[in-house]
């Protein structure tokens, strides 16, 4: 067991992949020399030489382009955008090549890739810079989505993410990478699909991902001090969706919260919420609800942004609506 | 003087009413025995008339809700008068504030009875556009408990005043009677309903001791509820002077023999006909199947078979009344009254459309037997579409009998007797003859049967009777 950050703990799963296996390749803007804009790819170029870490021109649709390329040729591509919104940038080559191209070659060519981006506000990025794009890359076939929590969920799925032989997108969270963490000395890869129960309980389950997991853990802790027991449940993946762990869980506690920090409008939370009325309708006890960005672009002024965020206050005011 | 309205109670099996029509509006003056609201009951739809002049204070309820009975629907008062008061005691009523202070009350032994009706909060679950505010898993819940939300008094707290799942787990588990195993056990087989139990373990629970004390009462309510009489010596004499012979508690099967005929008489009007039967032919082919076989058959065997076969032709005397609906039954399933050591009795022989005479013989006999020894089970003498009673063996010259109910018919058989009939000659003369006659008599209840059909029937069993044949093919 050992303390580290965030973003330590996804260069320590960059640095065991790489050191396993000669085929992984870095791209990325600032990822060499700077060791990353979020200091994720700290001392890897001293490690693996500039053919592995490569620093890439200010060209999102380039260099994911030539990351696609790679993969096909056999490589294994870890690509970094500098902020998830850049996905826009380079949108053709994500979804309309890396995420198409084994269905569109009747599975004579795959693509081994997986893109890195952080996503979430709080920094006084502004609205170009602040946006969380897991609900709309996972409106398309083709390539799975990974939204991990603490730093051991982060280093664990984003090794499985590497070693997956198709495309993954996988989100880190802008505002965790300076947290500290307890890590566990050697942590294996997760299964992508599987949610994770990060807290049990009976009276609501409060779907989550990213940093929502440990806000709604904290937000939990103060409910369950008022005697409400929430059920926490740590997503890990949007795509595959693991309706299973939520199924159960709802069948348990008829009652649904899912907690993300996209914008609510036709979101993960919509998503399952329709997922688990198709499913398990008569299990239900109250209307699903969900804790969201409003729709509206994310300011720049702090004073503009932080009420908008979803916090742990915004998750404990949203279960008390279900036990007034 | 002001008066709160309430949805009345129009019949013993109403629990509720709802409302049809608003004659009147508020701020309308109405007359004593004006219509005021038209309410639809399980039967039917009735007009409610006002009983005192005023003006329509408040309309508590809208057209089409549905409301417990005895709960306020509107508040009329004199022209000038302030009934803010009232009406605010009326919306209290409705919303089920005035029923908490009365249950704290209630003593830590209550009886099962009354914690049943503390549960029920006296107001109106909440709904939306006419339909119920309950959630989908709520719903799920109480249709697995086999709970029924038709009319169901629950407040909801759940989702914006819904019912949830809880409150369902709540409704049951404050109507469920908390009874020990052993007690349910012991109340079963004695026959006693929980309901009538004082429970007096932990929260009313009926324990054991509970249960035999109950039987204990039950076993001394009919000795209290005898006529008073005043002892003298070892002589007893009634109120008014006569000396007793004995006292019998009415209870048991006398009870129940009491009052399902006081019921049938009472409910069903009666209709008689009576035919004669000559039975010369019967009773000639009778010995001569006895001479055939070992199974002896009796006139009674031959008189089930021939009624069997009338009931087929007329389904509608194998009938019953079941609430708003006749009911004509294919099984026919015979019952022959039979006098037991207890009372009454009449064991039934199901599916008896197809048994010959012979096996409807083979098939009675035990079942005289079980009940001359009070053994029949009970589902040997329940389940009857038609009963038949042979008082032939004491030389009754005719009788009445009633009904047993749910059937619609009985046939009553007294004794055969020589006797002088004119009979015609196949040359068309007539002359006296001295011949065995019978008389049967068909009562039916003239609810559903009607005189024409009865006397066919009863016809139809003397022909065949007559021309006994036609009971063997």
């Amino acid at each position: 067991m050992k303390e580290i950050t965030y973003a330590q703990a996804i260069c320590e799963a960059l640095d065991e992949e790489m050191e396993r296996d000669e085929n992984i390749v870095m791209l990325g803007e600032d990822i060499g020399f700077i060791g990353g804009n979020f200091k994720t790819t700290v001392g890897l170029m001293e490690k693996y030489g500039d053919l592995r870490v490569k620093d890439t021109p200010i060209s999102e649709q380039g260099f994911v382009g030539m990351g696609v390329g790679m993969a096909l040729t056999g490589l294994r591509p870890v690509v970094e955008l500098m902020f998830s919104d850049f996905l826009l940038v380079a949108a053709d080559q994500v979804i309309n090549q890396m995420a198409k191209i084994r269905y569109m070659s009747g599975g004579q060519a795959n693509v081994p890739m997986t893109i890195r981006c952080p996503i979430g506000a709080g920094r006084s990025s502004a609205a170009q810079h602040s946006q969380s794009m897991q609900a709309m890359v996972a409106q398309f076939p083709g390539c799975k989505i990974v939204v991990p929590s603490t730093a051991q969920e982060a280093k664990g799925l984003l090794k499985t993410a590497i070693r997956d032989d198709d495309p993954v997108i996988f989100f880190e969270h802008k505002m965790e990478y300076n947290k500290k963490y307890q890590l566990d000395d050697i942590v294996e890869p997760i299964p992508l699909g599987k949610a994770r129960i990060a807290r049990e309980g009976k009276d609501i389950t409060i779907v989550a991902t990213s940093s929502m997991v440990m806000k709604s853990e904290e937000a939990a802790e103060k409910l369950a001090k008022e005697g409400i027991d929430c059920e926490v449940i740590d997503l890990r993946t949007i795509v595959p969706l693991d309706k299973e762990t939520i199924i159960e869980s709802v069948k348990k506690t008829g009652k649904l919260i899912v907690a993300d920090e996209a914008h609510e409008r036709c979101g993960i939370g919509a998503e399952i919420a329709a997922a688990v009325a198709d499913d398990i309708f008569y299990y239900l006890d109250a209307p699903c609800g969900r804790v969201n960005n409003p729709n509206v672009p994310l300011p720049f002024s702090p004073a503009l942004e932080f009420p908008l965020i979803p916090s742990a206050d915004k998750v404990y005011e949203k279960v008390k609506t279900y036990f007034k | 003087m002001a008066e709160i309205i309430i949805m009345p109670k129009l019949g013993f099996n109403m629990n509720e009413g709802k409302l049809v029509q608003w004659y009147k509006n508020e701020g309308n003056t109405v007359s004593k025995g004006e219509p005021l609201f038209s309410v639809e009951t399980d039967k039917t739809n009735m007009d409610i008339e006002a009983t005192e002049n005023g003006v329509v204070k408040k309309l508590l309820i809208r057209e089409g809700d549905k409301i417990p009975v005895t709960l306020p629907i509107a508040v009329v008062g004199g022209a000038d008068e302030d009934v803010s008061a009232l009406i605010e005691d009326a919306i209290g009523q409705l919303s089920g504030g005035g029923a908490a202070p009365a249950a704290e009350e209630e003593p830590a032994a209550a009886p099962a009875e009354a914690k049943k009706a503390e549960a029920k909060p006296a107001a109106a679950p909440k709904t939306e556009g006419g339909r119920m505010k309950i959630t989908p898993r709520a719903r799920r819940v109480a249709a697995e408990n086999g709970l029924s939300l038709e009319g169901i008094q629950i407040e909801g707290t759940g989702w914006d005043g819904g019912i949830c799942e809880q409150d369902i787990l709540d409704y049951l588990e404050s109507t469920a009677i908390k009874a020990t195993p052993v007690a349910q056990a012991m109340a079963k087989a004695e026959g006693i309903e929980l309901e009538t139990v004082t429970g007096t373990g932990i929260n009313g629970k009926i324990m054991k001791e509970d249960v035999e004390k109950a039987l204990a009462a039950k076993a001394k309510a009919p000795a209290a509820e005898a006529a008073c009489t005043c002892q003298e010596g070892e002589k007893k004499f009634s109120p008014d002077g006569k000396e007793i012979l004995e006292e019998v508690p009415y209870a048991g099967v006398r009870k129940v023999i009491g009052d399902r005929l006081s019921e049938s008489k009472f409910t069903a009007p009666h209709l008689y006909f009576t035919q004669k039967v000559n039975l010369e032919k019967l009773l000639e082919i009778r010995k001569q199947v006895n001479g055939a076989q070992e199974k002896k058959t009796s006139v009674t065997d031959y008189i089930a078979k021939a009624t069997i076969i009338a009931l087929q032709k007329y389904p509608d005397m194998n009938a019953s009344l079941v609430g708003e609906t006749i009911v004509k039954y294919k099984s026919v399933n015979l019952g022959i009254a039979v006098a037991s050591p207890t009372g009454l009795i009449v064991p039934n022989i199901k599916d008896s459309q197809n048994l010959s005479v012979v096996e409807i013989s083979k098939a009675s006999s035990p079942l005289f037997e079980k009940a001359r020894e009070g053994k029949l089970a009970i589902d040997e003498y329940t389940g009857g579409t038609f009963t038949i009673s042979n008082l032939g063996m004491f030389g009754i010259e005719n009788f009445t009998a009633i009904i047993n109910p749910p059937e619609v018919g009985i046939l009553s058989i007294s004794s055969t007797k020589d006797e002088p009939v004119v009979v015609t000659k196949e040359d068309g003369t007539k002359e006296i003859a001295i011949k065995p006659m019978m008389n049967i008599q068909v009562s039916v209840d003239h609810r559903i049967i009607d005189g024409l059909l009865a006397a066919q029937f009863v016809t139809e069993i003397k022909t065949l009777l007559e021309n006994p044949i036609s009971l063997l093919v």
